[in-house]
């Protein structure tokens, strides 16, 4: 209740915020050496990177060297599911929530690329 | 004191049996022991060092321990979980097996997002790390003492206070909008194009706004209201039913595991008292024998 999160101590913020139509959130793309993008799925990643997207809401007040380090630690996955990236890319994107699956998701309305590095080393 | 927190503390140290408390640790173990067994822990150890926040109590992380490591303090806490179930040495199985469960639980939440799948589990087993010993199952009595009621009490405290705690942040961070706008609609809407088990279920509460409102208010309802339901015995039932359904629900329109909470719920708030004496009645022979067995006693009436 005071905003304490200290595991095991919770404030108990579970879904306690209120949710709207759009959002932001992160996504983590690879580049190719041709150039061509492409998402990385982390939802069906290794149990061991399932908080990655809550990890980077901190993101951008990490040191340029721990962000450096991140992002060739999310190079460890991208390689995983792109064997040929050879760049990874942090992007800070804002987006309409689906509301049918299947269908094809609307385009970002905003995406902010917050770091980039070179995987290909 | 004031009369409520008298009546609170009245109802802390009412007295319980020995049976009531038995049974919900043996409930409580054999949940750590199945959580222990069939998670995979060792995937953990994949995490690279720089991806690594360690929670509090972990500090001195620097990385994942090896896998070697995380299946060692599996395999011993699922053996300890699985002796604290049939109750040999159980105050000291139990702890063995608590502090597997608290370790891996806090490398599990160590990933960058606050884990709560865990936590009703880890709390909830925290009074019975310092109860009394108890007999084994089908030898502990039904007489009732102070003693053997106050950890169970105590659990449905911390238990009851969760949800509290729970309902209460919706309402300090979103205030009544959490349930009057459209925010289950959105959060269902998310669920179904994310990890919903049926997907379908969720789409047809967030379709139709006033079964997303009216959901919205079971959630904040069921939360808040729990405290107050759990003294009455009467209410104890449906609390277990809507548990279910609750955190059911969410395992199929967000795909989020939270059946843990269901089974604490059910272990702590079902008197086991009556319907183990109604098995032990129904085994064959079990009267006469538990008659020469000495350290039981005859049981009497819950």
């Amino acid at each position: 209740m005071l905003g304490l999160e200290a595991w095991p101590l919770t404030g108990w913020k579970m879904y306690a915020e209120r949710r709207h139509g759009d959002f932001w959130g992160w996504q983590v793309r690879v580049v190719g050496a041709d150039g061509v993008e492409r998402s990385v799925d982390l939802r069906n990643a290794p149990a061991a990177y399932h908080g990655v997207t809550h990890f980077l809401s901190d993101f951008e007040r990490l040191p340029e060297h721990d962000r450096r380090a991140t992002c060739l630690a999310l190079g460890q996955i991208a390689r995983v599911q792109h064997p040929a990236a050879a760049a990874v890319a942090i992007d800070h994107v804002r987006r309409r929530r689906p509301t049918e699956p299947g269908r094809p998701p609307e385009p970002d309305e905003r995406r902010l690329r917050v770091h980039e590095c070179s995987v290909d080393q | 004191m004031s009369p409520l927190l008298a009546r609170f503390r009245a109802w802390l140290f009412s007295p319980g049996s020995e049976l009531q408390l038995t049974a919900v640790i043996t409930g409580l173990a054999a949940l750590i022991g199945l959580q222990l067994a069939f998670f995979p822990w060792a995937e953990l150890a994949e995490l690279p060092p720089a991806l690594l926040r360690p929670v509090p109590v972990l500090f001195f992380l620097d990385g994942m321990p090896p896998a070697a490591v995380i299946v060692a303090v599996q395999v011993a806490g699922v053996a300890a979980a699985a002796l604290a179930a049939i109750g040999w040495r159980r105050r000291h199985t139990l702890a063995l097996a608590w502090l597997a469960y608290f370790v891996l639980a806090a490398l599990r939440a160590s990933r960058g997002k606050i884990q709560h799948n865990d936590l009703l589990l880890l709390i909830g087993c925290v009074p019975f790390l310092a109860a009394p010993a108890t007999r084994w199952l089908h030898v502990a009595t039904t007489r009732r003492s102070a003693l053997w009621g106050w950890p169970v009490h105590t659990a449905l405290a911390f238990v009851a206070g969760a949800y509290l705690c729970t309902g209460l942040r919706k309402l300090t961070m979103s205030g009544i909008e959490w349930v009057a706008s459209d925010n289950m609609r959105w959060i269902l809407y998310a669920g179904a194009n994310g990890k919903a088990k049926v997907p379908e279920v969720a789409l047809f509460i967030a379709d139709r706004p006033w079964l997303a409102y009216l959901a919205a208010a079971a959630v904040l309802g069921f939360e808040l209201a729990f405290p107050l339901l759990v003294g009455h015995r009467r209410a104890r039932p449906v609390l277990i039913a809507v548990a279910f359904g609750f955190h059911g629900g969410t395992w199929l329109t967000l795909g989020l595991d939270y059946w843990k909470y269901a089974f604490v719920v059910t272990f702590l708030l079902v008197d086991w008292t009556p319907l183990i004496e109604r098995l032990r009645q129904s085994v064959p022979g079990w009267q006469a024998w538990n008659n020469r067995t000495p350290t039981s006693s005859t049981p009497s009436s819950a």
